[in-house]
């Protein structure tokens, strides 16, 4: 018998594999009628793709500075969220990587040469580098932080159950005090090793960005620590998200300390908020009066992207949710809700950001269009139909609650 | 433009043809002569035919005219020629042939993370291996003249490199098919010494002298190229070693500081472990 439940998570699953398969079924258009479909302009050669990436990995990577608090830091209750956290972080570094790769002309050759000829000065190569290591590290603190609760799994289920638990904690099925505490003490390491990779990984991706001198916009010092910086607001922005949906979803009560700690995370996002405005302001500021500068900048307050930057990066992804968030009694749907418009915000702002940078200096008459392509819209979805659907396996099958230990 | 409206004094011209400078005219580790293709705008016709040349060369299939008319380069066009107009003055129009400038220190190639792209510093030739390219086009990004155009359905980044499989046995195809030797390949410091001259002659600009800290290919333009609606390159070096890092250590720094902003915070947030 299959329960309501049940029904809507197939529907669920079905709606999300929908469009994982539209999104495959794009890659495999871009290999037969060439990757001209996924641009809007020989011109901007980086778009929805390198957005998407910039987008998930900069959150996966500000996740490792919230979770770090809890078991790198030793602030006791952060620990509460580390499991999830630290999920969530290397689900989105896949997915991120997964935008990167698709981007890539020649994905297998990449592979390839970063051993067999690494150009060690170029930024790509340390990003691709200190991400992969990211990545690495996120997994096994993940592992380690719920090999606990997996080897109870594993320790009272038979079959395929038992094998599939078995082989996640590595046949360490110990549950004893001791191998916790273990556990405890590698996971510290494991994530510590998170937090430095994690935040060089972040660094390199803005300077990637920022090395490029034929580019106005993104050349300079300050994207590299703007990106250090807005990583936080989206790690937190979009676990506050998906932690809040999550309960929602599965109709389960937030705990009062976890409640506690959803409001404290709230408040912290909007200082993280306040202080992106304030690095963005004074960058606006700072570049009118640079020659240099000037053109580029004003694609962005007085241009084709004017729009989207006043309406989605500044209101609605910023100012309105700093309001919400800062109101004293706000409620776990305020949280949701400007989360969330952080969430829309930083998209646009991920979006903007790479192609308004590729404007100047070829195209002086302006964008040929604003809009990315069909095809990369599906691709889109498709990557973030892939994040949902590993999230739910890992809401579904992995231990990711927040339960006190 | 007559030699008679020149301003250019027996001296000046002695003085140009020493000024060449020693460091660009000679390669610093082996002491050979560098190499550098001289585009004359002033000469050329506008026949294209080094475009189809460039095209019979490496093999690439033959190019689709835009309804515009103005031509811009692709993943199988490495070069085009366009009739370009000054804005200061609307009668100098000349045909300028356009292709990447093989820049001396290229910026493509610093940035290349799998070495796919190299300077031979005697030919000239900036070269992208098409068989290691990994199509992520960074070197378009770090281009300062915009120049290396992706290959959709190869799926790497490709442009002029000068006939690599030529020079200097050779010359470059299109110089070779040039009717009227608007079109030279030689040695830098005579190819600069020849373009200075005629640009004092006629009051033109050489670019490719100082832009991007100069580059292998070398044009003489009627006005300077953001009066011709070039593309300006800085005149230096683009994205050095050196400024690179400058810009990673801020974002390092950055990561520094937010690590002891936490751990000042987890010290005062008072339910340590």
């Amino acid at each position: 018998m299959i329960s309501s439940r049940d029904t809507i998570f197939y529907w669920w699953m079905s709606f999300l594999l929908a469009f994982i398969i539209l999104g495959a079924f794009v890659v495999l258009l871009s290999f037969v009628e060439g990757q001209e479909i996924l641009e809007i302009s020989t011109h901007i050669p980086w778009t929805m793709l390198v957005s998407v990436y910039v987008f998930f990995v900069v959150s996966g990577s500000g996740m490792c500075v919230i979770t770090s608090l809890g078991h790198v830091f030793g602030i006791k209750r952060y620990e509460l969220i580390s499991k999830r956290g630290v999920f969530f972080a290397s689900i989105a570094i896949m997915s991120g990587l997964l935008a990167i790769l698709l981007h890539l002309g020649h994905v297998e050759r990449a592979f390839v040469y970063v051993y067999l000829s690494p150009n060690l000065k170029s930024g790509i190569l340390w990003m691709g580098f200190f991400y992969s290591v990211y990545l690495l590290f996120v997994i096994i603190e993940y592992l380690l932080l719920a090999r606990a609760d997996m080897a109870k799994i594993a320790n009272t289920s038979t079959g395929y159950k038992q094998v599939f638990y078995s082989l996640l904690v590595f046949g360490r099925k110990d549950e004893s005090e001791r191998s916790v505490h273990l556990d405890h003490k590698l996971a510290k390491a494991a994530g510590g090793s998170a937090f430095v990779t994690g935040l060089a990984a972040v660094s390199t991706l803005g300077a990637v960005f920022a090395h490029t001198e034929a580019r106005s916009l993104w050349y300079g010092a300050f994207y590299p620590a703007y990106f250090v910086l807005s990583a936080t607001f989206s790690g937190l922005s979009f676990f506050l998200f998906i932690t809040i949906l999550t309960y929602w979803i599965r109709g389960e009560e937030i705990g009062d300390k976890l409640s506690r700690l959803i409001c404290e995370l709230g408040k912290l996002l909007a200082l993280m908020l306040s202080m992106g405005l304030l690095f963005n302001s004074w960058m606006i500021f700072s570049s009118v009066n640079n020659p240099e500068k000037i053109n580029s900048i004003m694609l962005l307050i007085n241009g084709p992207f004017s729009f989207s930057f006043y309406v989605f990066e500044i209101l609605l992804g910023t100012i309105i949710p700093i309001i919400i968030l800062l109101t004293p009694k706000v409620t776990h749907r305020g949280i949701f809700v400007s989360s969330l418009l952080v969430l829309m915000g930083l998209f646009v702002m991920r979006y903007n950001f790479v192609t308004a940078g590729q404007v100047l200096p070829v195209l002086k008459e302006g964008l040929p269009s604003y809009f990315p392509t069909f095809f990369e819209i599906v691709i889109t979805l498709g990557i973030t139909a892939l994040f949902a659907l590993l999230y739910t396996f890992g809401v579904k099958f992995l231990p990711l609650k927040e339960t006190n230990h | 433009m007559a030699w008679e409206d020149s301003n250019l004094t027996r001296r000046d011209f002695i003085k140009l043809m020493g000024a060449a400078p020693a460091s660009l005219a000679v390669n610093p580790k082996t002491g050979e002569r560098r190499y550098a293709k001289l585009m004359d705008t002033f000469k050329c016709i506008g026949c294209r035919r080094c475009m189809s040349a460039c095209k019979r060369w490496n093999k690439l299939p033959p190019y689709e005219v835009p309804e515009t008319l103005v031509r811009d380069m692709d993943g199988t066009t490495y070069t085009v020629v366009n009739f370009v107009r000054s804005s200061r003055n609307g009668e100098i129009g000349k045909f300028l042939k356009w292709q990447c400038q093989n820049c001396i220190k290229p910026a493509c190639a610093g940035v290349c993370p799998v070495t796919a792209i190299t300077k031979n510093p005697v030919t000239g030739a900036v070269v992208i291996d098409e068989t290691k390219c990994i199509g992520c086009r960074y070197c378009y990004q770090a281009c300062p003249f915009k120049v290396p155009r992706f290959d959709f359905h190869k799926r790497i980044t490709r442009k002029c490199h000068l006939c690599y499989d030529r020079i200097p046995k050779l010359k470059p195809a299109c110089v070779a098919a040039c009717p009227v030797e608007a079109l030279d390949y030689g040695y830098r410091d005579l190819m600069l010494r020849k373009a200075r001259v005629k640009a004092q002659l006629v009051r033109g600009y050489v670019l490719g002298e100082k832009e991007a800290g100069g580059t292998d290919v070398i044009t003489i333009l009627p006005a300077p190229p953001e009066e011709m609606g070039l593309i300006v390159a800085p005149q230096k070096i683009v994205s050095e070693d050196i400024d690179r890092l400058r810009i990673s250590s801020t974002g390092f720094l950055a990561g520094a500081v937010l690590a002891g902003v936490l751990y000042l915070f987890s010290r005062g947030s008072g339910d340590k472990e």
